[in-house]
């Protein structure tokens, strides 16, 4: 498991590489935490690279929308993968999250908001 | 059938029917059609015919009206005034033209009661006739009855008038007005006569007949219609010929009832026209079809069929063909067109690879041919086929008269051991016997040592025999030399040895015992036993010497040693070395001296010729000029001057100033000696005397003696230090020999016998002197005294050297040492040897000759046999095959053999002797050190200068490349040891030398030619499958394993048209370049067979046909083609003369066996093959294999065998396909042992996958990292167990959740146990969960509500939910204590149920 960041203008975006499960959802959860302590208030978790995710990487992401929607900040997630996306509509967590397309229109999405 | 032929009736056929077809279509639609609508036209003008007919009775009814609408009409029939029918009789419109023109021929009016009233009635013509009386009846009769009519309606019909037809109307008569009551009718009628029917049939345009039904004239075709006729078919159609079709209708009166008949002909003129159009329309289309056909024909030919002719002809040529000289010619950018190119590339390889096949072979027949052993090869029956130049040259005869011939008579044929000779010698194991053969050649008896090698068929019988034979004449001439000079050694030394003796204690020391080499002294141990050694043996000078060491002896009780002579049966005395031991008995007293006597006169004479030797090199060092050499007392004790006297040692006083003796001069051993002479002077400020060695310039030894003295400034420091040194080597030499030697010289000078003797220089030497020890020569010193010595003593050999040694005497004024045979007191002549020296007087005149002689007569003898012995072992070395060279330590040639001058073109002559590494310079070219040299003198790292270095025992061993030696440089292998003399000192090196050129050349050519045939090997494996094809619930292994570089086996997987697999395995007759062309043909011509068709039993068919059409060169391929289904598991396959498959079935490994059937592809053309068909099981395995696996031959020559194959296979038969091929592929090699490879192997194994049942446990700890392990094995069991990737990924997550549950909420993040077992069976997978955590049944929990916005969404939960929503099935139960959960998944079928990707 790899996560690598990067910033697009006011936009972090973070990239995970592999699998999400029990494991390695503890240095996600570990890396979020950090990234919104230092009021990021744009996130996109690019998961193009994860094929895998389980009920303990889920709640690390809820965990970090919470956190985040309480400092008014927002986290779109990105190129969801098949078996990924299955478990996001299983548990509904499709509806809690913004989930785009890709990376480049997650941005977009941001973009969009600002102007509005 | 040739391919051509085929199409063109495939073509054909196809066209014939596709016309018939299309005729027989239209044959059925058209006419059936045409039939209808002539039918319908049929019916039609039936029609109009009936319509015709009404319209006539309509318009009689319009007549009718005329009259019954009169008012003259109706007075006449209401009033009867007959005015106006008389009226209209004469002038109106009744009279008889009137009626005629109206075609009226009866007009009748009636009055109310139905009687006629007025009637007129005209005959068909128009003449007006009687109206008949029973008129009214005759209506009546048929139908029409006019009084039965009701007054009002108007009627109009058919009835028969006298047998005729009529048309009649009836019409009530009312006023003009048509308001009056009806009075009466009018009727008209009209016949139907011809004229009538004409007419009609003139309007309607149509064929009209009427018979009336009961006409007995009416023909046959109305009498069917009228049967045919009906109420409910008014209308019948029949057909009457080819020309004519009929229609018939009923006429009814006016009641209805049927009358007559109505016929209507017409003929067919449209079914006509429709079968000519029908006709010319297949004509056409036949027409277009043959001109489709031709130019199928001519397209295909073209561009097909000539073309793979042709290349099917030109390959079959070129394998037919003795070289691969032509190439296929290479037409468009088609299939064909690549196959070709392909095939040229192909043969490009493979005409490459021949020629340097055929290179290669005139190489090493170049190399056979040039052997020096002789080669000759002869069959079994005696028949020689082969010989080599060697052989003819060796036995003069040529090469054509020598072969064909039989082994039996001739010259050369005596040396070659027949088949019956060689029988029961060799076999097939062992192949080879060596025997040796003579010949008298003109230059002496010549040595042949042959090795006759015995080649055997496949059954193991001796077809052919090649002897090879290598000339050992040298070999055995030097053995046999050197045996004979051996023998001589060996009695040398039996006539050396000592004698052992036995001799009382007493004073005479009678012998006891003697040993019988006694006989040396030419004594019978039986003469001495008993007798007293002082009575003849000891030399009476001698008595007293080895008395007083007796008493010595005895007195000490030791051993001790004495040396005295003894007297020889012949006089002659010897020098004897006794070692005696006292024996003695238990008192202490000795009782018997047991002695070893040994003969030392030639150790006596050694010592002599040494003491001679030392003196004179004594002579010489004294005559040595010491040398003066000054240094500065530094502790490198620089040289500030040296006297030139240093040239004695080589060196120039200039080279040396200025620098230090310790760096060269002084020897390593010495210079710590030299050192603390040093130190010693400068403390001491003393002379200093030091005794040490330095080299000179050659290199050699030196012993010197330095006397150093410090030369001391005004304050007595030391400032320079003065030498004087002397060469001391002799001196040292002499001082250490003297000190050995000086009291043997003083026993020697004491015991002297030889004979003095004193000669006057008169030219006849007379004897002025003989001292009485001349006794020994049986002479008495007065016998000679006095007498000339020329012709008495000296004898006339002797007298010449004493003469000659005479002369140089006057000269040198020097004594000599003179060898010759004297002659004895009996005429005998012995050799003696003579110290003569000159005696002058005051005045210097020669007075005397003064000579010592004594006996050297065995020395000589010993001598001579020594020089002869030696020069026989010098033959040998000079001899020997090998080049050799030997240089003493002085680095001077000693030895240079013949084959040295053979191999360097320098003669010994011209070496011997030489040093200063003249040797080098054939080598080389210029000086240097050789190997030689490195025994002596190694300098650093020299061991790197040799290829292959090692150390032989004493002996070095190295190879060389010398560029500059021969024409191309040479390899040279040396082998160079230290000589040493019988003492074991060094006194040179000796150095073997073999020239390894053409041996290293050859290697790297027969190298390089392996690489070639290599090339083509490669070429031809890039013909085998790389991979293993992917199949359907198969799995696959197949291996190629060339016998030789170029192999004839092959296998093949081939892609099908329908997807299918076809599995190709051969064996092509025959081996290395031409199987492998033909196994590439046969490999595409498959392909290309397969490409179009997956019916084996076709493939394999049109295969053979295209092989065999041609293959006139005899070779053919043993094939089987199968077709591979991976859904239905089965195999069907067909058979050209390949070893059947073996099957197995998976149950019990059982062996089933399949039919054997086909004959091998290109033996036969216009074969068909059987197709068989294999049902596999799962796991059951299909082995496909050729001989080389089951004809595996071991050193004992057994076969590997079917047994041994099925055994293999069974033993692993529910192993994966790879690992029963490489079961079978080890047992083979293990069978063979060290045999080689006699035949290529090829094996494919197909195995149908077996049931996929597997169980899996794993036991864990409540560890979240431990998830990953049993994610691993999740996916290993379900991967294997062809799960889709999604359904992978659903049960990880699954299990994931229940292990992550139990873990943190089971066991609370403490420690425990946790067992998973993985079941597999049924196409599904059970995955049990067993923990020991508090009970907790996840199928009764409460799914919280996950459509919840974010803020009251439940965080925990979610697992469980997964879990349920991932598997199929999820069931718990609570047992002895422990939770058990089972997660179940079922397979997707992905064929009926293809994954959907979700979104």
């Amino acid at each position: 498991m790899q996560i690598s960041t990067k910033s697009k203008d006011d936009v972090y975006i973070i990239e995970i590489l592999g699998r999400m499960d029990s494991i390695s959802s503890k240095e996600i959860e570990a890396k979020l935490n950090d990234v919104i302590e230092h009021n990021k208030s744009k996130i996109i978790i690019d998961l193009a690279a994860v094929d895998y995710i389980s009920s303990v990487g889920l709640r690390v992401l809820l965990a970090a929308l919470k956190k985040q929607k309480e400092r008014d900040g927002s986290i779109r997630l990105a190129s969801l993968q098949p078996f990924v996306r299955d478990i996001f509509k299983m548990t509904g967590f499709d509806r809690i999250f913004s989930i785009s397309l890709n990376q480049e229109e997650a941005i977009d999405r941001f973009n969009d908001q600002a102007r509005i | 059938m040739n391919l051509r032929k085929k199409t063109l009736i495939v073509i054909g056929l196809f066209l014939v029917s596709l016309i018939l077809i299309l005729y027989a279509a239209s044959e059925l639609q058209l006419k059936s059609s045409f039939s209808e609508l002539e039918e319908r036209n049929a019916k039609v003008d039936v029609e109009r015919a009936l319509n015709a007919i009404s319209n006539e009775l309509t318009s009689l009814g319009d007549l009718a009206n005329f009259w019954a609408a009169r008012d003259d009409v109706y007075a006449f029939v209401t009033t009867g005034d007959t005015d106006f029918i008389n009226y209209s009789m004469n002038t109106g419109s009744l009279t008889n033209d009137s009626l005629h023109n109206t075609e009226i021929n009866l007009l009748l009016f009636l009055d109310s009661y139905g009687q006629i009233v007025f009637s007129r009635f005209l005959n068909s013509s128009g003449g007006a006739e009687v109206t008949p009386q029973n008129l009214i009846e005759q209506l009546s009769f048929y139908g029409f009855c006019p009084g039965c009519l009701d007054k009002k309606s108007k009627f109009a019909g058919i009835i028969l008038l006298s047998g005729q037809p009529m048309m009649i109307v009836t019409h009530p008569i009312t006023n003009s007005k048509k308001d009056s009551p009806t009075m009466g009718r009018v009727v008209l009628g009209r016949f139907l006569s011809q004229k009538e029917i004409d007419k009609l049939s003139g309007i309607a345009q149509l064929n009209l007949t009427i018979y009336p039904l009961d006409d007995p004239e009416m023909p046959e075709d109305f009498r069917q219609a009228q049967s045919q006729l009906s109420y409910s078919s008014p209308v019948v159609v029949k057909l009457l010929n080819e020309e004519s079709i009929a229609g018939y209708a009923l006429l009814t009166n006016i009641y209805g009832n049927p009358l007559m008949i109505l016929g209507v002909n017409a003929s067919r003129e449209i079914y006509r026209q429709g079968a000519k159009s029908m006709e010319s329309f297949v004509i056409l289309f036949s027409a277009a079809g043959l001109l489709f056909l031709l130019m199928t024909l001519m397209y295909l030919d073209r561009s097909v069929l000539s073309r793979l002719v042709n290349l099917t002809t030109s390959i079959t040529s070129i394998g037919r063909a003795p070289e691969l000289s032509t190439s296929l010619r290479v037409q468009g950018e088609d299939e064909l067109a690549s196959l070709a190119i392909s095939i040229n590339d192909m043969l490009a390889a493979l005409k490459s690879a021949h020629e340097n096949l055929v290179k290669s072979e005139r190489r090493y027949r170049g190399v056979v041919e040039d052997l020096p052993d002789l080669i000759c090869r002869y069959r079994s029956d005696g028949i020689i086929n082969f010989v080599n130049a060697s052989f003819c040259t060796f036995f003069s005869a040529r090469e054509q008269e020598i072969l064909g011939q039989k082994i039996d008579g001739s010259v050369w044929q005596r040396h070659l051991k027949s088949a019956g000779e060689l029988e029961g010698k060799i076999n097939e194991n062992y192949p080879t016997f060596t025997y040796e053969s003579q010949r008298k050649a003109p230059d002496g008896l010549r040595w042949i040592l042959w090795t006759a090698r015995g080649i055997f068929d496949q059954a193991g019988s001796l077809v052919e025999i090649q002897s090879v034979g290598r000339e050992i004449t040298s070999i055995r001439e030097a053995e046999e030399a050197l045996r004979e000079s051996e023998e001589r050694y060996h009695l040398l030394a039996e006539n050396m040895t000592d004698v052992i003796h036995l001799n009382a204690t007493d004073d005479s020391l009678h012998f006891v015992y003697v040993s019988p080499s006694i006989k040396q002294s030419g004594y019978e141990p039986s003469h001495l036993i008993g007798r007293s050694p002082f009575d003849t043996l000891v030399k009476s000078e001698d008595i007293a010497i080895v008395k007083s060491f007796l008493s010595r002896m005895l007195t000490s009780r030791r051993e001790d040693t004495i040396e005295y002579r003894i007297r020889k049966i012949d006089g002659s005395f010897v020098w004897v070395e006794t070692i005696a031991n006292p024996i003695l008995d238990g008192e202490g007293n000795a009782i018997y001296i047991a002695c070893t006597t040994r003969d030392i006169t030639e150790r006596k004479k050694a010592e002599e010729a040494r003491r001679e030797s030392e003196e004179r090199y004594l002579l010489l060092a004294e005559n040595m000029t010491d040398v003066i050499h000054l240094h500065t007392p530094d502790p490198d004790l620089t040289y500030v001057y040296i006297s030139p006297s240093i040239r004695q040692a080589g060196y120039e006083p200039s080279e040396l100033t200025g620098r230090s003796p310790f760096e060269n001069l002084i020897r390593p051993e010495d210079k710590e000696i030299l050192r603390q002479s040093l130190s010693r002077l400068l403390a001491n400020k003393s002379q200093e005397i030091t005794e040490y060695r330095i080299k000179d310039r050659k290199g050699s030894c030196i012993w010197v003696e330095t006397i150093a003295n410090p030369i001391l400034d005004g304050e007595g420091n030391v400032i320079y230090v003065a030498c004087s040194t002397r060469d001391i080597t002799q001196r040292k030499k002499v001082e250490a020999a003297r000190r050995e030697t000086e009291e043997r010289y003083l026993l020697l000078a004491e015991n002297m016998t030889d004979v003095i003797h004193l000669h006057t220089p008169d030219p006849e030497l007379h004897f002025a002197y003989v001292s009485p020890s001349i006794r020994i020569a049986g002479y008495e010193p007065s016998d000679l005294v006095g007498k000339p010595a020329i012709g008495l003593f000296f004898g006339p050999e002797g007298a010449d050297i004493i003469r000659q040694a005479l002369l140089r005497f006057l000269e040198t004024k020097r004594g000599e040492v003179i060898e010759y045979p004297a002659i004895m007191k009996d005429g005998s002549r012995r050799w003696v040897e003579t110290i003569s020296s000159p005696v002058f007087d005051r005045e210097g005149n020669l007075i005397y000759i003064a000579n010592s002689s004594r006996d050297i007569t065995s020395r000589k003898r010993a001598e001579e046999a020594l020089k002869e012995s030696q020069q026989q072992m010098s033959d040998i070395i000079s001899f020997l095959p090998e080049a050799i060279m030997a240089i003493d330590l002085n680095g001077k040639v000693m030895i240079w053999n013949q084959a040295m001058e053979v191999l360097t073109g320098v003669l010994a002559k011209d070496i011997l002797g030489k040093g200063e590494y003249e040797y080098s310079l054939p080598f080389y070219g210029y000086r240097r050190p050789i190997l030689v040299d490195m025994v002596l003198q190694p300098h650093e790292g020299w061991e790197t200068e040799y290829l292959g270095f090692k150390r032989e025992g004493t002996a070095v061993l190295g190879e060389v490349f010398i560029p500059s030696f021969g024409p191309h440089g040479s390899y040279l292998l040396a082998k160079a040891t230290a000589l040493c003399d019988e003492i074991g000192n060094t006194v040179g090196a000796i150095e073997s030398v073999r020239d390894m050129t053409e041996w290293r050349i050859m290697e790297q050519k027969l190298e390089r030619s392996r690489t070639e045939l290599h090339v083509a090997a490669e070429i031809q494996r890039s013909f085998i499958p790389k991979t293993t094809p992917d199949i359907p619930n198969f799995e696959v292994a197949a291996v190629t394993i060339p016998a030789m570089e170029v192999g004839g086996d092959f296998y093949d997987f081939i892609t099908l048209p329908h997807g299918d697999h076809g599995l190709v395995i051969a064996d092509v007759a025959g081996k290395s370049i031409p199987a492998a062309l033909f196994m590439a043909l046969s490999r595409m011509i498959i392909r290309a067979s397969a490409a179009h068709q997956s019916l084996a039993t076709e493939v394999l068919r049109n295969a053979n046909n295209m092989i065999a059409s041609d293959a006139t060169a005899g070779m053919f391929v043993t094939l089987l083609f199968g077709v591979l289904d991976g859904e239905a598991l089965t195999l069907r396959y067909a058979n050209a003369g390949h070893p059947t498959p073996l099957i197995f079935k998976s149950r019990d490994c059982s062996y089933e066996e399949e039919v054997a059937c086909g004959i091998a592809l290109g033996a036969k053309e216009g074969v068909s093959y059987e197709e068989q068909t294999v049902k596999f099981g799962p796991g059951d395995v299909a082995v496909f294999y050729t001989d080389g696996v089951t004809e595996a031959m071991n050193t004992k020559g057994e076969l590997f065998g079917m047994k041994r194959l099925i055994g293999a296979v069974s033993k692993t038969c529910q192993s994966p396909a790879e690992e029963i091929m490489s079961r079978i592929l080890e047992e083979v090699s293990a069978f063979r042992e060290d045999r080689e490879q006699n035949d290529d192997i090829t094996l494919v194994v197909l195995k149908a996958s077996p049931k996929a049942e597997e169980h899996a446990l794993i036991s864990v700890h409540s560890r979240d990292e431990e998830i990953t392990r049993v994610s691993q094995e999740l996916e290993r069991i379900m991967y294997r167990a062809g799960f889709s990737g999604k359904q992978i990924l659903d049960m990880q997550l699954a299990v994931e959740e229940a292990f992550i549950n139990i873990v943190r909420h089971g066991y609370h993040g403490s420690y425990g146990a946790i067992l998973i077992a993985m079941d597999l069976g049924e196409g599904r997978l059970t995955v049990k969960i067993e923990d020991d955590a508090p009970p907790f049944d996840p199928t009764k929990f409460q799914e919280p509500d996950f459509s919840a916005d974010l803020e009251e969404r439940p965080v925990g939960g979610l697992g469980i939910h997964l879990m349920r929503s991932l598997s199929d099935e999820m069931r718990y139960e609570y047992e002895n204590g422990k939770n058990r959960l089972m997660l179940i998944k079922i397979k997707d079928r992905p064929s009926k149920e293809p994954h959907q990707e979700a979104g």
